[in-house]
């Protein structure tokens, strides 16, 4: 099932009734369990895509499938909310909206809204908490008492306690240390793995994308540039028109290719340069 | 004589953690240094003591010969600028050239000069042409500039910079971080970074590196980098090139090919 975009454009509209095409005719499909990584500039479009995912934003033209649900509806009396249950969407610096007198409280806000009980809420509440590594004791802290990466953690449960099949992140690792940041995507990878969550997720960090991505989409002034896997995206000739980085691994395997004569090899990260470095030596 | 001098610095937030622990150090005049730190590490809490909007328990901070007093601190406000790590929370004005001209207006300055002042530093940072524009309407890197242009303005020649690059998306990372630099090399700004990003301190001329309140390392980044027993103490994360380096040289095998090995750290030491 997943979601599927067909020949969807959006329009912004500016002050004076200037508008602003921000998505432009595009189709693309995102199936259930997949890994999705999205890249591109500031202003390509990523944000506004995955607002389309669990319908935040309507298509100007064009529909979005969302599971069963076609946007726009074609009956004003279906409900919204069915949707949002079924994508969760984590907005940037998602700790900003946090908003409850306790942590337990605000994870429990989203599961409540969906007309569950309290004590059914709660339940789902604690699941979440426990999947995102917040410990028992904190529950009933304030949310504003706990570290910012800590923060994010209890964001990211409120959407979890809603159960979603699909987990949409815009820059879910923004603002983050390397180390909380390295545990927030193993968090994401353990929810894809053993929880078999459809993950999407906006990043601009390439050694995130070629470590966990298992599909990369490229943005570039509303359309999708590539669409593929990190294999054949640093080899595109268009790579250099995408304005992305290559991850670190990539760059000093090319550097070393270039000063010492090493055979070029396709290398992504730490591991995978150092294993080839030995099998070069070791010969 | 020393721009900044810090001497047995002490602070704590509840009379019980020492924030800071007898903290001793000089700045020279035009310099960059950063102070580096992982989470909790107190640097920020030292950022905050420089510019006295927290209070040292002991210990004395002298800026440009002024010690930092009850007294002097507006004085020493004149002399000294902060940019924070989140754009949003920083822009006061409804436009940008009212955010610019917000500490000019505290200080009373009149307003034909004040409208000069606003002009001219708009232009140093490059947002002349968005001197009418509302916060919504600008990018992270963009704020930040607005940020740096109300600080320069009120002729401050010290600039602290508490994670400013941060929240920001890479071109708004790397747009502040030259910017940073110029300030630095071209306007001879004493320039303050505070950031627990390695691989960005290694462009600065000094490195003070912090864990629980303490100076463990400092000096020319080469020389900290040597330190690296000690750098992988403070949680900090190694820049990716000095990581490799390091597995390369405990390899049985690699470490005895000297032209891999020195590539390595020539690379890993690049700015």
């Amino acid at each position: 099932m997943g979601i599927q975009f067909n020949q969807v454009s959006y329009f912004y509209r500016g002050v004076k009734n200037e508008s602003y095409e921000a998505l432009n005719q595009i189709t693309l499909a995102i199936n259930d369990h997949e890994f999705v990584a999205i890249c591109g500039q500031t202003g390509s479009g990523k944000t506004t895509l995955v607002q389309h995912m669990n319908a935040l934003l309507m298509p100007t033209k064009g529909e979005v499938q969302i599971y069963e649900h076609t946007i726009p509806l074609k009956n004003k009396k279906t409900l919204i909310g069915p949707i949002r249950k079924k994508v969760g969407l984590v907005f940037q610096f998602p700790e900003y909206q946090l908003f409850e007198e306790t942590i337990l409280k605000d994870i429990m806000f989203g599961p409540k809204n969906f007309g569950l009980s309290d004590k059914e809420a709660e339940q789902k509440a604690r699941n979440a908490a426990k999947l995102v590594g917040l410990d028992e004791e904190i529950l009933q802290k304030s949310p504003f008492r706990i570290s910012g990466g800590q923060m994010r953690r209890v964001a990211i449960a409120g959407i979890l306690a809603m159960e979603p099949d699909m987990l949409v992140l815009d820059e879910p690792t923004r603002g983050l240390d390397p180390k909380g940041s390295d545990e927030m995507m193993a968090l994401f990878n353990e929810l894809h793995v053993t929880y078999h969550k459809t993950i999407v997720l906006i990043t601009h960090d390439m050694d995130i994308v070629s470590r966990y991505a298992k599909r990369i989409l490229v943005m570039d002034k509303g359309k999708v540039k590539f669409d593929g896997t990190r294999e054949i995206l640093f080899l595109t000739d268009e790579f250099e028109k995408l304005h992305l980085a290559k991850p670190n691994a990539y760059r000093m395997m090319e550097h070393l290719n270039k000063t010492l004569n090493i055979p070029f090899k396709q290398v992504f990260t730490e591991e995978e340069l150092l294993t080839y470095l030995k099998e070069v030596y070791h010969e | 004589m020393a721009k900044i001098e810090v001497k047995n610095l002490k602070f704590s937030y509840n009379n019980k953690d020492e924030a800071i622990q007898d903290l001793s150090f000089s700045i020279e005049e035009g310099s960059w240094v950063c102070i580096v730190g992982h989470n909790g590490s107190g640097k920020s809490t030292l950022a905050k003591l420089l510019i006295g909007l927290l209070k040292a328990d002991s210990g004395t901070i002298i800026i440009d010969g002024l010690e930092l007093t009850k007294e002097s601190v507006h004085d020493i406000r004149k002399r000294v600028g902060i940019v924070f790590q989140n754009p949003d929370n920083q822009f006061v004005g409804v436009t940008v050239k009212h955010d610019i001209a917000f500490g000019l207006e505290n200080q009373c300055v009149p307003q034909p000069e004040m409208k000069q002042l606003v002009e001219q530093y708009s232009r140093l940072v490059g947002m002349e042409s968005y001197l009418d524009k509302e916060p919504h309407q600008l990018s992270g890197g963009q704020k930040q500039r607005v940020a740096i242009a109300g600080a320069l303005a009120m002729n401050q020649d010290i600039m602290i910079f508490d994670e400013a690059t941060s929240m920001l998306d890479p071109e708004g990372v790397k747009d502040i971080t030259e910017f940073i630099i110029s300030l630095n090399k071209k306007y001879k700004k004493t320039i303050i970074t505070v950031t627990h990003d390695l691989e960005f301190a290694r462009l600065s001329d000094q490195l003070i590196v912090l864990n629980k309140g303490k100076v463990v390392l400092s000096g020319k980044p080469d020389e900290v980098f040597k330190n690296r027993d000690v750098l992988s103490n403070t949680e900090l994360d190694i820049p990716f090139g000095m990581r490799v380096y390091d597995k390369v040289i405990k390899d049985d095998k690699l470490k005895n090919e000297k032209a891999l090995v020195d590539e390595l750290w020539a690379y890993s030491l690049t700015k």
